[in-house]
């Protein structure tokens, strides 16, 4: 990792803070923030680049001579998508939120964790806790050379569902795998912690966990670990009071230590593409070997994890379509339908029963058949 | 990691359980019974190896399927009894890495280990975990971690980890070695259970017993401090708060600690 400063004439302010981009394999993350000059610190996982950097912000910024402080977080993007990234937070400025770049994207998958929050929420209700500009960033990272991000992987957003205040915890898969480090876990178990005051309190609150995760992030091991077990905690205390609903649209899936959460969730919704495991496949190839799994097979993967067989064994509630409205639709569903019966977890006679029996062969079609028509 | 097969589960538990006997049932690789400790009755559960396991890959002590479901079950039968403590002697070399485990819902089984322990905590059973082994990554959050007191025998063959050290040396493309040196300077990346304490997220480190092969005075000396957590158990509250409360914690999870004040301040 490089630390580079560069600092560039400009004379126009900008108006507002502005952020985007996520600090995902050759892309970046920008902060803009208002200031007297044009100030730039760019942390890069790619060493040696500083002429490079110089010469593409030099350009952009005799293009646009703005006064602002610029932060950039960078895990190899190339000097296009620089520019690129750097015009789209100046757009921002200029009132052209992303909301006109939503409008042609309705695809949830393809929505970062933000935008996935925003899309769950109430129209116009969406609030970010520790947001990027609060910097509240892994403290585990840097020190490892890994270039941290601004939100460390993980929305928290207010806002309502239906009107009733609600709270979104979105996972950004694409910094770190959506892994859980000491930060990312905290603030979601933090944010379950602050539901749980409020539901005891007898104040109403939705909460939604939009996963996106190959579990802990082996860089803050144990930290990512201890956070994993008290977001376990404060979702079963949690779950006693409210349904907890999650989400797993896909690409990364859900993994790890935090299926296991999404195991503990009152609904699970998911989409095609989603997945839901607890190890990974590239994980048992590696430890049990390929004639185990082989983990570039993708469809015997998804047979085995994803969304449709999850649901139609009824290991998760809901399947729905990949769009935006599709998934708040179902969302909303989850909560105006009120509390669950028994959570899965709980319900240990019943999936005893269906284990008394294995899958010849074990492939997701075989099990589908074993497992229909045992519901209750 | 699971190369070689760990008897120290077994040994524990069979040290600890003494003349109670063994509750019928099975499965094989989960022991469970109802311990005197403290003047009461303590339900104890040990995962160990089962050479017979019906899973193959859960035949080295793993939590496995029946494993995370045998768990729950005896959790939830413990805590009908109020007040019951429940006493999970750890020595997990991971979860089961296998297909067929993956297509059945491994997560969810072990989901459903950690609501039991968890429900049985917040229902006000003390839940104790003793770590006197490995307590590996998913498995450890299936089976201990969701205790109100953590306690360790400090000896080298204790580790507490989010992963083993050669699984993450593959997963990370790291060396062993590297993997070592990185713990020397990353806290939370160390694999010893000395490092682990100064996380915070132990109750208690119970040094000068002997892990593999237990005196009776060793054995006496565990009884003791395990009743000890038990009592101190339910003068706390019943959930995980206090591994946030310790000068360790303060000092090595300032992070964790300032997330969470700062949610507080803007969660309104």
């Amino acid at each position: 990792m490089e630390i580079i400063e560069l600092r560039f004439p400009g004379d126009r302010p900008i108006a507002r803070r502005a952020h985007v981009g996520v600090v995902g394999s050759g892309d970046l993350e920008v902060l803009l923030s208002p200031a007297g000059e044009t100030t730039v610190t760019i942390r890069t996982s790619v060493d040696g680049f500083g002429p490079t950097w110089q010469a593409t912000l030099a350009r952009f910024f005799a293009r646009h001579p703005v006064a602002a402080r610029v932060e950039i977080n960078d895990a190899g993007a190339t000097p296009g998508v620089v520019s690129l990234r750097l015009a789209q937070a100046l757009e921002g400025d200029a009132g052209m939120t992303s909301a006109a770049t939503l409008l042609n994207r309705r695809s949830f998958v393809e929505m970062n964790a933000r935008e996935r929050a925003r899309a769950l929420l109430d129209a116009g209700s969406f609030r970010e806790l520790l947001g990027p500009f609060e910097h509240v960033e892994s403290p585990w990272l840097a020190p490892q050379g890994i270039v941290p991000q601004s939100d460390d992987g993980v929305v928290v957003a207010r806002g309502a569902i239906d009107g009733v205040p609600a709270v979104v915890l979105a996972i950004e898969g694409a910094f770190q795998g959506g892994s859980t480090g000491e930060v990312s876990g905290a603030k979601i178990a933090g944010s379950l912690e602050r539901a749980l005051a409020d539901a005891e309190a007898g104040r109403p609150i939705r909460p939604v966990l939009v996963f996106e995760t190959g579990g802990v992030r082996l860089q803050e091991a144990n930290l990512g670990l201890a956070a994993m077990a008290e977001i376990h905690a404060a979702l079963v205390a949690l779950r006693r009071h409210v349904p907890v609903v999650g989400v797993i649209a896909g690409l990364v899936g859900c993994f790890g230590g935090m299926s296991i959460t999404a195991g503990l969730a009152s609904r699970l919704i998911m989409t095609r593409q989603g997945r839901l495991g607890l190890n990974g496949p590239e994980v048992i190839e590696q430890n049990a070997g390929i004639a185990e799994l082989d983990s570039r097979d993708q469809a015997l993967i998804w047979s085995l994890t994803g969304g449709e067989v999850r649901t139609v064994t009824g290991l998760a509630d809901t399947l729905v379509a990949d769009d935006a409205d599709a998934l708040a639709a179902a969302v909303r569903a989850a909560f105006a339908n009120g509390a669950p019966g028994p959570a899965s977890s709980a319900r240990i006679d019943f999936w005893r029963a269906r284990l008394a029996r294995l899958p010849e062969p074990a492939t997701g079609a075989a099990l589908a058949s074993l497992w229909s028509g045992d519901r209750t | 990691m699971s190369d070689s097969v760990s008897l120290r589960g077994r040994r524990w538990f069979e040290a600890l359980a003494g003349d109670a006997p063994l509750l019928p049932g099975g499965p094989a690789s989960v022991l469970a019974a109802d311990v005197p400790l403290g003047g009461e009755a303590v339900r104890a559960i040990a995962v160990v190896p089962d050479p017979h396991n019906r899973f193959p890959r859960a035949r080295s002590g793993e939590i496995g399927l029946d494993e995370g479901w045998a768990i729950a079950a005896r959790v939830r039968e413990a805590a009908a009894v109020p007040g019951r403590p429940v006493l999970a002697i750890v020595d997990v070399p991971s979860q089961a890495y296998g297909r067929t485990e993956e297509l059945l819902g491994l997560y969810l089984a072990c989901a459903a280990a950690v609501d039991a322990y968890a429900s049985a905590r917040l229902d006000g059973h003390p839940v104790v975990a003793l770590v006197v082994g490995n307590a590996l990554s998913g498995a450890f959050l299936a089976h201990g971690y969701q205790a109100n007191r953590v306690l360790a025998l400090d000896d080298p063959g204790v580790s507490i980890h989010a992963m083993g050290k050669a699984a993450a040396a593959r997963v990370t493309r790291r060396s062993v070695a590297d993997l070592e040196r990185l713990g020397e300077t990353i806290l939370p990346l160390a694999y010893d259970v000395r490092s682990f304490a100064r996380l915070g997220l132990l109750h208690e480190l119970i040094s000068g017993v002997d892990a593999d092969a237990p005196t009776a005075a060793d054995v006496a000396r565990v009884r003791e401090r395990l009743a000890a957590a038990i009592a101190d158990a339910r003068r706390g509250p019943p959930d995980l708060a206090g591994r946030l409360a310790s000068e360790d914690a303060r000092r090595n999870r300032a992070a964790s600690i300032r997330v969470r004040e700062q949610l507080a301040r803007e969660w309104n």
